[in-house]
Parts: C-alpha cells; sequence; structure tokens
C-alpha cells in the first residue's frame, strides 16, 4: 500500500487512509446503486475505477475483508480509525452487513470487473437475498474472488448459545424447537425484553415450531424429567409452557389455541421480583410488596398491547393461584386452569429443600391429581394424567421382570404404559449411560410398581436427591 | 502465449436482462393474473368491507382461479420481496409504488409489501389444493394483510389454517429487539447482564400419604368422557365470549381489593392500545367500549389523555378515512359520536379525516363533531393553525367560527395573518361569529391589507356595529399620505365605509377628497365615492358640502356633485 493519496494529511498512516476509502467509496457504491442498475454503463464505470483501487491493496496484501464483527468496521481485521468527515459511511457499512446478516465481505487477487458486477448483483437487494443465501448464491454463481463472509456465529435462537454448559439443556440432543423455546424464555423473563416492549405474536411465532413438535406426536413431554431443585424462573417458564401445550393438544385444542396458552404459561410468573426490581414504580418501602400475580398483570400490561391473546397472559397472571372452588369468587378462565395445573406440577417437580425432601414425579403428580384436584376443571387432572402417564417422565419404575427404567412419557393411548429408558437390568446390573435408548415399554412386560425416590439407583444423570 | 480465459462474465448478470430475452410462460401469466386480482380484492375490502357483495364476487371468483392455476402449473414457489412477487425467473407482481422510499404509506398497500411485512418469503403451491385450502388462504390474506391486529400476524394465521397443499416459507425474528451491530439486546450495545434469577416455589405444601398415581388415576378416568365433554362445552363458551367483555373481566378482576395508583396507570396504558386499535380497525362500538373502560379505570381522565393522544395521533387516518368515506352514515355518525366523547385526544385523527376525506358529507360531519367537542375549550384547535396544508388551516378556521365567542379570536386573529388568503377570507368570515367589541381590533388589524376581497369583507363586518374607534380608524387610513398610492377599489371601499360609520366629523376628509385637485381636478371613482359617502352622511353639513361643490371650478368636481345630489333622499 504505497500508493500515495491526495488527501493524506502528514500525521495519517497511509494505509488507513487507503482503508478508510475503499470502505467509505464501498459504501458510495452501495448507495449508486439506489439510481443505477447493475449492467448500467455509469455504475459498471463506477466499479471499474472502485477496481482499480482495489488493485493496489491487493496486490500487496492479496485479501480486503471488511467486517463488523461487534458493529465496529474493520478491514482485514484492524478496526478502521474515526475520521468525522467518514464515520457516517462507516457506520452505515456496518449497518448494511448487520442487515444482510453478514460479517462482512472479502475481495482477493484476481477479482475481475465481471465478478465484481455479478456479486454486487447478489449483494445490493437485501431483501431478496441475506445470510446464508446470499453466500449460497454467491457460491452458486461461480464467484471465488468477491465473497459475502457468513457470521461467526451460527444464527442460533436469541439466548441459544448463552445456555449456561452445565444445564442439561445446553447437550447436543435437545431438540431445535426446545432449544429456542429455552432461548426465548430466559431472554423475555431474566433480561429486561418485556420491559422494552413486545409483541405477544412475535412469542406465538417463537413458541410455533414446539407446538408443530407436541402435536406431530414426538414426546417432548419427556424434557419434564430435566426439571430439577434450583431451576431457574425461565426454566421453570419454559417446561409449565410444554407441559400446557402437551396438556392443550390432550385437550383437543386448535394450533391457535395452543399457541394463546402457551404464550400464558410462559409469563405466567412474569411478576416474580419484578415490582422490587425492574417495574416502572419501586415498592415503597413502608408498603407491602404487591403479589407476584399483580405485579405480573402489570408487567404484562405495560410491555404488550390489550388484545386477546394479552388479556389472556394477563388474566394467567392474575389468578394462576386462583381455585374454582373458592367461594365468592369468579372461576378462573380455563385457559388459566390449565397454565395453573401445569404450573403446580412443575413447580412441585422443582421443590427440594431442607424443609421438605426432593420429591418424585409420582408423589408431585399424587398431590396435584389429589388433595388439590378440586382448584381445577375435572377435565384437567385427567387430561394432565393422559399428557404425563401414570408414571411421569423422569419416575423410575420397576418393571415385571425386576429391571429399572426410567420412564420418558406415556403411550399415546394407554397412560399406564410408559416410554422407558432402561437404568438396571433384571440382575440390578446398572446399564452404562451411553447404551440407553427411550423405547416403549415391551407388550410382555408391564409396570409393577413406582420406585420411592430413595430406591433410584444413582447414576451420574441423574443427581441424588432426598 | 496462455490460451485466453473463458469470458465468465460476458452478459451482465441482472435478471432484467434474461426476462427481456425469454418468452413469459403461460404460467407466469396467469399467477400474474390472479396476483392483480388479489391485490384488487385487498383494496376493495379495505375501502369498502369484506361484507361488501364486490368483495365477496371477486373473493369466490379467485377462489376458483387459484384451485384452477395450481391444477395447471403446481408444482411452483412464489417468492416474496418487498416489491415484488417473482416466479421462478419471472416477476408475477411488481409494486406500482415500486420506486417509493422505505417508509412510503403508499408502498406499504402493495400486494407485496404487506405479504412480506410479517416475515412471509415464499409460498410454495402443490398439487391437489381443493377449494376449501384455497378459500382460507384468501381469508387469511384479508384477515391477515391489513395488520391491524397486535395479536396474530399473516404468518400465524397461516401457520393456524393448517395448510395440506400450501406451504410458507418464513423468517423468524427474534422476540427480543436486538441492536442489529452488535446483535445483542439493549440500545447501549452492551451484553445484557442475565442474572440468573431462582425460581420462586409459590404453591403451599400439601403431604399425602402415599403417592399411588395409578389408584388416583382409575378414579379419575371413570367419568373421562363426561368431563371432556363439559370442558369443550366450557372451553368453547370462552372463546365465543366477546373480546370487550373478557377485557371488562379482567380489568375488574384487577381492581379488585387493589387501590394502588400503579395498577390503575398500567390497566390505563393498556386499555389505551385496545382503543387505539379498535380505531385503526374502524370498529367504532368497540372503541367506545374501550373508551368506557378506560373511564373507569382512570376516572379523571389525567393519567391517560397524553397516551391516547399519542395513540390516536399514530393511527393510520388515511386508511380510516377510505372507509369512512364508503360508509354509511351510521357508521359515520358512530365516529363522529366517539370523537365527541373522546375530546381533546382525538383531535388529530378527525383532523386527519377532515384533511383526507373526498367526501363534502364525512367533512361536514367532522366539522360539527370538533365544533361540538371543542366548543368548551377550543384552544387545541388553535395548535392545527400551523398545519403546512392550507385546507386543513381553512376547515379549523371554519370550525373556530362555528365555534364563537370570545375564546376563539386570538386563534382566527392568527388565522387572520395566514400566508394564504383563502384562510384569511375563512378567518373573517368567522369573526361574523364573534362579538362585535372582541372581533374589532382583527378587523381593523385587515385595513392595511393589500386582499380587496379581504378588506372589503372586514370593512362591511366592521360596518354592522359603527363605533368611534372604527370611525378613527377608517379616518386615519383616509387621510394618510399612503391612501393615494392604495388601488382604486381600495380607496373607493374605505370610503363607502366611513360614510356607514362616521358622521360630520369625516365631512372635512371627505370634502378635500371630493375638491382635491383644484382647476385640475379629473373624473376619478375616488372623488364619486368622496361625494356619494357625503350623501350618505346625510347631515346639512353635508348637503351644503355638495350644493358649493356645484359652483366649483373644476367640471369633475361639479359633475361629482351633480351626481351624488341627484341620490340625496334615496334609500
Amino acid at each position: 500500500m504505497t500508493t500515495q493519496s491526495p488527501i493524506l494529511r502528514p500525521d495519517d498512516d497511509p494505509h488507513w487512509e487507503i482503508a478508510l476509502q475503499l470502505a467509505s467509496r464501498f459504501w458510495s457504491l452501495v448507495r449508486s446503486a439506489r439510481a443505477y442498475s447493475v449492467g448500467h454503463v455509469t455504475y459498471t464505470s463506477q466499479l471499474a475505477s472502485y477496481i482499480e483501487m482495489l488493485s493496489g491493496v491487493l496486490e500487496t496484501d492479496g485479501v480486503v475483508r471488511f467486517s463488523a464483527p461487534d458493529g465496529e468496521l474493520c478491514m482485514n481485521d484492524q478496526p478502521l480509525p474515526n475520521r468525522a468527515n467518514m464515520q457516517k459511511a462507516l457506520e452505515s457499512l456496518a449497518h448494511e452487513f448487520a442487515a444482510r446478516t453478514l460479517e462482512g465481505i472479502e475481495f482477493t487477487r484476481g477479482l475481475s470487473l465481471g465478478e465484481l458486477e455479478t456479486f454486487m448483483s447478489y449483494f445490493l437487494p437485501s431483501e431478496r437475498w441475506k445470510g446464508a443465501e446470499l453466500i449460497a448464491a454467491c457460491d452458486d454463481a461461480g464467484l471465488v474472488h468477491a465473497r459475502a463472509l457468513p457470521l461467526r456465529l451460527p444464527a442460533e435462537p436469541l439466548g441459544a448459545g448463552t445456555l449456561p454448559a452445565s444445564a442439561p439443556e445446553a447437550n447436543a440432543n435437545v431438540p431445535p424447537a426446545w432449544r429456542a423455546v429455552l432461548a426465548g424464555a430466559r431472554a423475555l423473563i431474566e433480561g429486561d425484553a418485556m420491559d422494552q416492549g413486545l409483541e405477544l405474536r412475535h412469542v406465538k411465532r417463537m413458541l410455533r415450531p414446539l407446538i408443530d413438535t407436541v402435536l406431530a406426536g414426538e414426546r417432548m413431554v419427556g424434557l419434564l424429567a430435566q426439571v430439577s431443585p434450583g431451576a431457574s424462573a425461565w426454566s421453570h417458564a419454559a417446561h409449565t409452557a410444554l407441559l400446557a401445550i402437551c396438556v392443550g393438544a390432550r385437550l383437543g385444542l386448535t394450533r391457535g389455541e395452543l399457541a394463546d396458552l402457551a404464550v400464558a404459561a410462559l409469563l405466567h410468573d412474569a411478576g416474580h421480583g419484578w415490582g422490587e426490581s425492574g417495574g416502572p414504580e419501586m415498592v415503597e418501602d413502608h408498603r407491602e410488596p404487591a403479589p407476584h400475580t399483580r405485579e405480573g398483570l402489570r408487567r404484562v400490561a405495560w410491555s404488550t398491547t390489550l388484545n386477546p391473546a394479552s388479556v389472556g397472559v394477563m388474566l394467567a397472571t392474575l389468578e394462576h393461584h386462583a381455585a374454582v372452588a373458592e367461594a365468592g369468587v369468579p372461576a378462573p378462565s380455563l385457559q388459566t386452569q390449565i397454565v395453573s395445573i401445569c404450573d403446580a406440577y412443575v413447580t412441585l417437580l422443582a421443590r427440594g429443600d431442607a424443609q421438605e425432601p426432593r420429591m418424585s414425579p409420582n408423589s408431585a403428580l399424587v398431590r396435584v391429581i389429589g388433595p388439590w384436584h378440586d382448584r381445577w376443571h375435572p377435565a384437567l387432572p385427567v387430561a394432565l394424567v393422559r399428557a404425563l402417564g401414570v408414571h411421569p417422565p423422569g419416575q423410575h419404575v420397576e418393571l415385571d421382570d425386576h429391571s429399572i427404567a426410567r420412564a420418558l412419557g406415556p403411550d399415546a393411548d394407554d397412560p399406564e404404559r410408559p416410554w422407558i429408558e432402561p437404568v438396571a437390568d433384571a440382575r440390578g446390573l446398572t446399564i452404562p449411560i451411553a447404551s440407553r435408548r427411550t423405547i416403549p415399554l415391551p407388550a410382555q412386560h408391564y409396570v409393577t410398581r413406582s420406585l420411592p425416590r430413595a430406591d433410584w439407583p444413582h447414576d451420574v444423570a441423574e443427581p441424588p436427591g432426598d | 502465449m496462455p490460451p485466453a480465459e473463458p469470458e465468465r462474465y460476458a452478459t451482465p448478470p441482472s435478471r432484467s436482462f434474461r426476462w427481456r430475452e425469454r418468452e413469459r410462460p403461460e404460467a407466469a401469466d396467469d399467477i400474474a393474473a390472479w396476483c392483480a386480482d388479489v391485490a384488487r380484492l385487498l383494496t376493495m375490502s379495505r375501502r369498502l368491507g369484506r361484507g361488501h357483495p364486490e368483495s365477496l364476487a371477486l373473493e369466490r371468483r379467485l377462489v376458483q382461479e387459484l384451485v384452477l392455476n395450481v391444477e395447471r402449473h403446481a408444482p411452483f414457489r412464489l417468492d416474496i420481496t418487498p416489491r415484488s412477487i417473482v416466479m421462478g425467473d419471472e416477476a408475477v407482481f411488481a409494486a406500482d409504488h415500486s420506486n417509493a422510499p422505505t417508509g412510503e404509506r403508499e408502498l406499504e398497500r402493495e400486494l407485496s409489501w404487506m405479504l412480506h411485512r410479517d416475515g412471509l418469503r415464499g409460498l410454495e403451491f402443490a398439487t391437489g389444493l381443493a377449494e376449501a385450502e384455497a378459500a382460507t388462504l384468501l381469508d387469511v390474506l384479508l384477515l391477515g394483510t391489513p395488520g391491524d391486529a397486535t395479536d396474530e400476524d399473516l404468518v400465524t394465521m397461516l401457520w393456524e389454517g393448517g395448510f395440506t397443499h400450501i406451504s410458507a416459507v418464513t423468517e423468524e425474528a427474534d422476540v427480543v429487539r436486538l441492536n442489529p451491530l452488535t446483535g445483542r439486546p439493549g440500545s447501549a450495545g452492551g451484553p445484557t447482564p442475565l442474572a440468573s434469577v431462582p425460581l420462586v416455589d409459590d404453591w403451599p405444601r400439601v403431604m399425602v400419604p402415599s403417592p399411588d398415581v395409578k389408584r388416583l388415576w382409575q378414579t379419575l378416568r371413570g367419568d373421562e368422557a363426561e368431563v371432556e365433554l363439559s370442558f369443550r362445552e366450557a372451553w368453547a363458551r370462552e372463546r365465543l365470549e366477546p373480546f370487550a367483555d373478557t377485557a371488562e373481566r379482567l380489568v375488574h378482576a384487577a381492581l379488585a381489593g387493589d387501590s394502588r395508583p400503579e395498577i390503575h396507570e398500567a390497566l390505563s396504558a393498556s386499555v389505551v392500545t385496545w382503543l387505539a386499535t379498535a380505531v385503526q380497525r374502524s370498529d367504532w362500538n368497540e372503541a367506545q367500549r374501550a373508551h368506557d373502560l378506560l373511564r373507569r379505570v382512570d376516572t379523571s381522565g389525567r393519567l391517560s389523555a397524553e397516551w391516547l393522544t399519542h395513540a390516536l395521533g399514530s393511527v393510520d387516518a388515511h386508511t380510516i378515512t377510505e372507509r369512512l368515506d364508503e360508509a354509511d352514515t351510521r357508521d359515520q355518525a358512530r365516529l363522529f359520536a366517539f370523537v365527541v366523547t373522546v375530546g381533546a385526544p382525538a383531535l388529530s385523527l378527525l383532523v386527519s379525516v377532515l384533511a383526507h376525506s373526498s367526501r363534502s358529507r364525512v367533512r361536514a360531519g367532522a366539522t360539527t363533531a370538533l365544533a361540538y367537542a371543542f366548543a368548551d375549550d377550543p384552544s387545541p384547535l388553535g395548535a392545527w393553525l400551523s398545519d403546512p396544508r392550507w385546507h386543513v388551516v381553512r376547515n379549523i378556521v371554519f370550525v373556530l367560527g362555528q365555534i364563537g365567542g370570545g375564546e376563539v379570536v386570538p386563534h382566527l386573529a392568527v388565522a387572520a395573518r395566514h400566508l394564504d388568503a383563502r384562510v384569511r377570507r375563512a378567518a373573517i368570515h368567522a369573526l361574523g361569529q364573534v362579538p362585535h367589541y372582541l372581533r374589532r381590533s382583527v378587523l381593523l388589524t385587515q385595513l392595511d391589507n393589500t386582499d380587496g376581497r379581504l378588506l372589503a369583507a372586514s370593512l362591511a363586518m366592521l360596518a354592522r356595529e359603527p363605533d368611534m374607534k372604527v370611525t378613527e380608524a377608517i379616518l386615519t387610513r383616509v387621510m394618510s399620505p399612503e391612501f393615494e398610492t392604495r388601488p382604486e377599489e381600495h380607496r373607493v371601499a374605505l370610503l363607502s365605509a366611513l360614510a356607514d360609520v362616521a358622521s360630520d366629523q369625516a365631512l372635512p376628509a371627505l370634502e378635500e377628497l371630493l375638491l382635491r385637485g383644484g382647476w385640475f381636478a379629473k373624473r376619478s371613482a375616488e372623488r364619486l365615492a368622496a361625494a356619494r359617502a357625503i350623501v350618505r352622511l346625510g347631515t346639512p353639513a353635508a348637503r351644503n358640502v355638495l350644493e358649493q361643490g356645484l359652483h366649483h371650478r373644476s367640471d369633475a368636481v361639479r359633475e361629482a356633485c351633480n351626481e351624488a345630489l341627484s341620490q340625496w333622499g334615496r334609500p
């Protein structure tokens, strides 16, 4: 890069001057394309002069790579310096990369005018090609010396990349639909995403793949086996939404109804801790904190527009601890009741502290459909058992041949016959985790009993409980 | 010498070149015609409503044509961009306003934009499409494309449609708003710290003797069919409950036993969004119910006034006006009644209707509603006098005139100085509804106006109730040196008005004008006007001046006096 530039200042490094010129001229090319189509003689001459400008750098460095990994424009991985008269162009170019979900673009030695013209014809219509599609289209067109650079991190659903490595959901076997819901739940419940304002129709779209997966008959309910004490609020929200979808599907709800239900389940506990820490009006010291049900309603009311979906969510936040049988109080909506029964079960699954030992899925289920069953419409405990099975996911059971297995969701037609993951064989020998496969309970076998938690075999997959 | 490298890029890569070179396939023509008709249906439905016979007929035809097209050409895929729809290499729809910049309202009404907006990037059609499925697709397009629902979008509706021969290719945005540069939540650009908030166990502790699920299940399943049926019936009833009823129930439940101002504030903000959505849909009954509910939550209106103003100022008034222009008088009356109830926050909406409507009946209704709504306090209307559209300002001035009274005078005074003469004239006309002593000062400022019509109107209004100040003002102008430089029609008007408002104190000035020129006096309209003004004074002194004028040395003066005296005594 020895070419002298007429606008060089005495104290400027010529290297940066050329880099800045190349970046701002590329931005000019993007802007010019609004007036001239690719192929127009004027635009072609602009491309030709840009090639000429590039050639000096390509000759010496072999590559010119513009990228904006953190919003700051770099050339060949070096951040470009600030220059007042070019700042806007550099920022705009970084925005263009972001809009096309690209890390950046790269030109290499050997670039011809035709190749650059073809590249621009793909790069410019941002509404048509972006991200991986743009890269694939450039490859298909045989472009070698001009190419778009993919984002270094794959375009995962928000937050998916931030799941703690220790979390069971972080392993590679997690279905993508569930991974997206976990990530979304985390962003909504723990971040300030709700307080920035959101449209529930976007949340519905996030939940759509999970609903489709459940409706397609996949045993997603088995994921409830992963609920353990110390679960986070967002994980609880996601598991409650999952169970609500499963119960709703058993009750024959339509896709749209399931979407509304899932959103309500996801946000039902949005009020926990909000009034104290994040609400627009902090709870004053001399007042008792409002219950999370009311704070949840207030949070949802602030964060989104009033429509059938958000009313459903607000009713769920407000009434998910109300019981049908309470005298003088109107019964909560059925949607709220579904959220409520699922919340109760998932909360009990995660219970386990000094006051009360961790309970098995069976114990949790029996509390919900036993002492509490009057809290909800009588069809809901039935649907819950249909969704979870008599031996809910995570429950260890003994089979008639004395082998031990972990239940992972019921058979579609018979809640007493779970899908299982063998844990110990008939001789009592533990089956290595790597050899365990989820299978339907073989027809010749049946479950003789559910094992109390104390009798569960210890293995690395299941942390010891009580 | 190495062999020449083949020219890989001999032809420009632009698609348009290829389009021009090739013959357009029949499938593209058929689909293009269908897309054009769908765009027409959406426009028609937006303006006339879905239930209009013309919309229904077109919808039915399009259903049949889609089935036929799929039967003939499937499988095919339509790629959707904001400004076009492409089938293979053929553009089957191009937006009329394809060159409109992003953010332009016209572009937002184009079929391709409406489909693209919610993330739809492609539609794939497979053979075997039935009429019911095609009808559902049209239904979804009609429901989803207006974009006036806040809980549903086109992509979700397509998903809920459960199509088997149509599949949607979509682009999914993140739920959370991300900084486009950093790809992280928040505007500051820094990573949002995500503290791990533990689950709060909020269910009571309960003991059970033994966890025998199987036994409980046996009990529960006994009446499974019965309870499921009961659930389904109850569920269906709940889903059929009108949204307004559900919203009211929610508010009632939220306020029961909770009198904190925070809850009132949050609910007010929320109900305002419902109200704005109902207005955007032109559902005036629902908007009215939303407003009634808002009044229950925020009885004084103080909490919500600002939000309501903002929300109603943000709606797409152009679409609302389009519908209103086509609506019957009952619907129009509903809007006007709603606006009168809401008052000041709805001002921008109503003014927008006034500005956009092409129907005089709608504009008349809007002005009446404005006059009614702001009769007690017209000051909010004053803000619209600075609107760049002259016709909007003129209509506001008209409304101010309808309201009348002293409170509108400062606003009319502003309007009387407007750049556009049509607005100034309307302002003078509107001052007719204001008591004389209040309007006088504004009218007097118009005496130096260069617009003859304005001057005449102002003088006519001033002459209705003559007083000393008016007389002095006119006399001052008649006697000023600039009087000679004013256009003749202005001078005549001022002299004529002077006769209406003055008595003998104006006589010296009029006599001076009558006799001006001496020997060399010539016949002029101004001299004649002065003579006529003296006649209209009707006093003996005035007659004396004219009679003396009959003996003047100038023919022009004598003629003027003679002509004036011939009018003496006539009404």
